[in-house]
């Protein structure tokens, strides 16, 4: 479907363009969220995947092997 | 076993079919009474049964609700059993007396419908002169009660352009506010319905209010029949997990004569039981009952359902909207998706 047809359907009920593109979903903003999480995580030094600089990291393997 | 998959979170009451009004989009064709209406006693045992079962709320609609002298009484038991109560009613009979016993019995919500921004058009949809005048007391009763207050426009042809003007009135009045799509059943005739880029506005018009007004402004939500997995509408502004229909899954509906469906919006043939016979118990507790939705399987999907990716989780959207558009179930052709794919490609 195009968006010019949003536009069209939307004046039947006078909803403008411009509310029309706010209202959409983006799946920008969570491309934008996601990017903004992973520069956090590599500018802030919070790696996760460092497993033996962070002792209970699930992704160290003692961590699995303290249960048996 | 089977309680524990299946219990009525909510059940909706019809307490009688009498009505002072003659919509032209009630489903239910009300009027006049049923044959041998439910007593209170009746209605009261059922209200208990349904406690036991596991139901948590009940909702009051007719018919007119108020027409019926023990409203009140089958009300109050309603509480008494612990669970919660809606009320839906066309607001003409409702007035300080009303207004004083439905605080007492402190409902989560109190629906009185609307169906025109003007009193021409609303009368005519309705049926009944001054009566718009009448339901926009109520609210106001309603409202200086601090009852919490929902306005319900069924949107047909005739209101469909005037659903802007409606949300002017409405704005800032703490009023919450749900549109409902009238479907070809009861006395709605399908020349009325609207179409399916009007439904779509309209879906576009809910969602645009939620995003450029906050819910303090106006509260506004489209029933369970505006739906599903729309590319373009935010999947919150709709119906936020819509898992298919859910008669006899988590809801069930009682006729005034006793008839039990699996949602009371069905048309009569669903009717599988009656309370004056057996009890809700073992209506519920019945294998056969609602077997439709409860053994739902994806190959039980039709027409352009069948090969949707959806499918099985939409289960064919609104089972009466199927029903009644298109004479089959689980192929609700108001669907966001399908009007995206086919009426809107181009």
């Amino acid at each position: 479907m195009k968006e010019k047809n949003l536009y069209k359907i939307g004046e039947k009920l006078g909803i403008t363009e411009t509310e029309i593109k706010a209202t959409l979903k983006r799946n920008r903003n969570k491309i934008i969220a996601g990017a903004f999480i992973v520069l956090a995580i590599v500018f802030g030094g919070i790696n996760a995947y460092q497993p033996l600089r962070r002792p209970i990291s699930i992704n160290d393997f003692d961590f699995f092997m303290r249960f048996f | 076993m089977f309680l524990k998959k299946f219990s009525p979170k909510s059940a909706q009451y019809e307490l009688t079919l009498q009505c002072n009004m003659r919509c032209i989009h009630c489903n239910c064709s009300a009027g006049e009474k049923r044959q041998s209406e439910l007593t209170s006693t009746q209605w009261n045992m059922i209200t208990k049964q349904l406690a036991d079962i596991g139901c948590k709320t009940i909702d009051i609609l007719g018919g007119e609700l108020f027409l019926r002298k023990d409203w009140f009484e089958i009300s109050q038991h309603v509480k008494e059993c612990g669970l919660e109560l809606l009320f839906v009613s066309n607001g003409t009979l409702i007035n300080e007396e009303t207004v004083k016993k439905l605080r007492e019995l402190d409902p989560y919500a109190v629906a009185i419908s609307i169906d025109g921004s003007n009193p021409s058009t609303h009368d005519s949809i309705r049926g009944l002169k001054g009566s718009f005048e009448r339901c926009r007391k109520a609210i106001k009763l309603l409202k200086e009660a601090n009852l919490p207050t929902t306005m319900i426009t069924t949107v047909n042809k005739k209101n469909f352009n005037e659903l802007p003007e409606l949300r002017s009135w409405l704005l800032n009045k703490g009023i919450a506010w749900q549109l409902q799509m009238a479907i070809p059943l009861g006395r709605f005739q399908k020349d009325l319905l609207i179409t399916k880029e009007d439904f779509y506005a309209t879906a576009l018009f809910i969602a645009s209010t939620r995003r450029n007004y906050s819910l303090k402004e106006i509260p506004i939500i489209g029933a369970h029949c505006f739906g599903y997995f729309s590319g373009f509408l935010p999947n919150n502004v709709i119906v936020p997990n819509w898992k298919g229909c859910q008669a006899g899954i988590t809801s069930i509906g009682i006729q005034s004569d006793g008839g039990v469906k699996g949602c009371l919006f069905l048309p009569e043939d669903f009717v599988q039981g009656n309370a004056k016979e057996s009890s809700l118990y073992e209506i519920w507790n019945n294998p056969e009952f609602c077997s439709y939705t409860r053994n739902f399987d994806a190959g039980d999907l039709s027409r352009e359902c069948k090969k949707c990716k959806y499918g099985k989780k939409c289960r064919g959207g609104c089972l009466a909207t199927s029903v009644s558009i298109t004479g089959k179930k689980f192929s609700d052709p108001y669907c966001f998706k399908l009007i995206e794919e086919n009426n809107l490609k181009n």
